[in-house]
């Protein structure tokens, strides 16, 4: 009886056919699916990681020198053209060398003297702040870097420290 | 503080450098509108040697015209010889002949008759600037005339420059430990004396409320003569008045001298006293430094106020000179913790707390009564318009006083009250808070939007630079806000308006649609930023 059902079939019936394909197309789409959606987390965790990495250290170089340096000499200001307050010039307890931190486009920069340094190209926002009108010795820095991971997705960090500067 | 008319320029002679301008900077130099200032517009009126430049004509007012002449008792020329004598023009002689209290033997009529070149030295006992009593050379100030002296001119020659005229008092009882000084009198108003009566248009320097200063009057080289002044704010920069601010010091007769002044309505004090450059001390809120003299303000025992010492002095320079020392944090410690209130009587205390920055009614602030022995007896708080009662008093006497937060600063400190009858209502005057705030939430359309609250006016492009000396500091309240939730920022309470300024983190530096708001105290109040 089984040989003559084999003897009866001549191959894989057409509905079996699209059955097959449609399991392998929908694998692949779902394979596809999977490693475009990889692709665009790992570059969104690449973004935010150089962010964060960006972020974190030009606001510890910016925390640094602002607690060494001396509320009497520092004077918060708008570069022209600039963003407002996006300016904070001081110098250090004992020291005569002037030190600026600035927003310039997209730049931070940080110049000592006339050297210049920039500390991340992609500072979206920079505000320099006396958070307490009863102690001027205190600054607030709001500080956000950002970048696109994809052509429509920005990838955003913000960060907000208080410094408090000598009082000399 | 100004005594004369006061338009409150720079030599409005409030400070003690309006006084050196005043004073002929050289033997040649010219005195200008602008260096005599508030004196009354003095002019000068000739370059010739010897002759009279000022001239005091109308003693009321105490306005200067140009030339004048001597034209009765009431007037008076002041002159300052323009060709070089032995005139030390460094000390402060000069300004004694100017201000010198109008009595016999030395006032400016005195000085109005010296037109001499020849070397003198001239010793006023005494000299009044701006409420300030002044002492140099110490000398019975009422007695009309100084051993010595030529009643008619004013004039003591004395051969030995930078040392009392013979005869002077050292250490004149008149003086000394007395408050308040005796101000010179006339001798008779005239009637039988030649002597100036043109003190009797003096009114009193210090005011109707002197303060505590004990005169010292000591013989000392004028050179040793220091101003002492500052200011003292509590930690808000509030100006505190009524504070003691006591100086000690040592004079050239190895003396101790401590003076105590109480600071003025703008929270200043000014201490004129010798020493001989020896270590000085300058203590702010002494507790009860005084208390033979407590009329003033009322410190009770148990609120011993914070002490503030200055940095000694070493080795202070002569010459002269003035020493400015602001305290600042300056605050008073809290009374003894509470007791169990002894709700026993009906007497009842009245009172209410408003908020000097609004003048209006302070609600949910709480005045506390304690009695003498420093327990607190009872409490209340305000109600909606500032009103409290504290109920369930007996009789004796409670000290009110308000505890108030940090940052904020309470005016009087204390107010004492005696009940004589159980069922008494009494009722006591305002306290008045400084430092009193509001809240305000402020929401944006944008991320880390700058929001500028700015008192007065709205800002119409770029906010000005800041650093810590500038008032902006003070009176621009700035905070980044994010979108996705809302920022509180804090704001003194004020009648004014404030302006809300918000900028974006691109674009033209220009505010956005500033809008406007009223902070009171204890407000909570929201407002949002909606950038282009």
């Amino acid at each position: 009886m089984f040989s003559a059902i084999m003897k009866n079939r001549k191959g894989v019936t057409v509905v079996e056919l699209l059955i097959a394909l449609f399991a392998i197309g929908l694998l692949s789409l779902v394979l596809s699916s999977f490693m475009k959606n990889s692709g665009i987390f790992f570059r969104r965790s690449t973004v935010k990681t150089q962010l964060s990495n960006e972020s974190r250290d030009a606001m510890a170089t910016m925390i640094h020198f602002l607690k060494e340096g001396q509320s009497q000499s520092t004077i918060v200001s708008t570069p022209v053209g600039g963003q407002i307050y996006s300016q904070i010039d001081f110098k250090l307890v004992g020291s005569n060398i002037p030190y600026r931190f600035v927003r310039s486009g997209n730049q931070l920069i940080m110049k000592v003297n006339n050297r210049t340094q920039i500390l991340t190209q992609n500072c979206s926002s920079l505000y320099f702040t006396y958070p307490s009108s009863e102690d001027a010795t205190f600054i607030q820095i709001n500080f956000d870097v950002s970048l696109n991971s994809d052509p429509n997705r920005l990838e955003k960090i913000v960060g907000t420290q208080i410094v408090r500067m000598s009082p000399g | 503080m100004n005594v004369y008319s006061g338009d409150n320029n720079a030599t409005d002679f409030s400070t003690w450098s309006d006084l050196n301008t005043f004073r002929p900077r050289s033997n040649t130099a010219a005195l200008s509108a602008t260096d005599v200032g508030d004196i009354g517009n003095l002019v000068r009126t000739g370059t010739v040697a010897r002759t009279p430049i000022v001239s005091i004509t109308d003693p009321t007012s105490h306005k200067a015209t140009v030339g004048g002449s001597l034209a009765g008792p009431d007037y008076a020329t002041i002159s300052f010889p323009v060709v070089p004598n032995n005139r030390n023009y460094t000390d402060l002689a000069e300004i004694d002949r100017v201000y010198g209290p109008n009595s016999d033997s030395q006032g400016t009529d005195e000085l109005g008759n010296e037109t001499t070149t020849s070397a003198r030295n001239y010793y006023w006992d005494a000299m009044a600037i701006q409420g300030r009593w002044m002492s140099r050379y110490s000398q019975p100030v009422s007695s009309g005339v100084a051993p010595g002296s030529n009643p008619q001119t004013g004039t003591e020659f004395n051969p030995f420059p930078g040392t009392p005229p013979f005869g002077w008092y050292q250490d004149p009882s008149n003086l000394g430990g007395m408050w308040p000084p005796t101000v010179p009198q006339p001798c008779d108003n005239g009637t039988t004396d030649p002597c100036d009566t043109s003190n009797s248009i003096l009114t009193s320097y210090y005011g109707a409320n002197p303060d505590r200063l004990n005169a010292t009057q000591t013989i000392d080289d004028e050179r040793m003569y220091y101003l002492i002044k500052g200011l003292v704010n509590d930690t808000l920069a509030n100006s505190l008045v009524g504070i003691p601010v006591v100086v000690q010091a040592v004079d050239g007769q190895g003396k101790t001298i401590s003076v105590e002044k109480i600071t003025d309505t703008t929270g200043h004090y000014e201490v004129y006293l010798p020493t001989a450059g020896a270590n000085i001390t300058i203590t702010a809120n002494m507790a009860d430094p005084n208390p033979s003299n407590i009329p003033v303000i009322f410190y009770h025992p148990i609120y011993v106020p914070v002490t503030r010492n200055a940095p000694l002095l070493a080795n202070w320079p002569p010459p002269a000179n003035t020493y400015t020392y602001n305290f600042t944090g300056v605050n008073a410690l809290p009374f003894k913790s509470s007791s169990t209130f002894a709700n026993s009587g009906t007497s009842k205390i009245k009172g209410s707390i408003v908020a000097s920055e609004t003048n209006n009614g302070l609600p949910l602030m709480i005045a506390v009564a304690v009695n003498m022995q420093g327990i607190e007896v009872g409490g209340a708080e305000t109600d909606a318009s500032g009103q409290f009662i504290i109920e369930g008093l007996g009789t004796g006497k409670f000290t009110v006083y308000v505890p108030v937060q940090k940052g904020q600063s309470v005016w009087p400190y204390t107010q004492n009250v005696q009940i004589a009858s159980n069922g008494d209502v009494d009722t006591i005057s305002s306290f008045t808070v400084r430092g009193v705030s509001g809240s305000l939430s402020l929401t944006t359309n944008s991320d880390s939007t700058l929001v500028i609250v700015s008192s007065g006016s709205a800002l119409t492009g770029p906010p000005p630079t800041i650093d810590r000396t500038h008032s902006s500091v003070r009176s621009l309240f700035s905070i980044v806000v994010q979108k996705d939730s809302p920022s509180i920022l804090s704001l003194p309470a004020s009648s004014s308006m404030y302006y809300i300024n918000c900028y974006g983190q691109t674009g033209n530096p220009v505010p956005a649609s500033p809008e406007t708001v009223s902070i009171n105290p204890n407000d909570w109040k929201s407002a949002t930023c909606s950038l282009p």
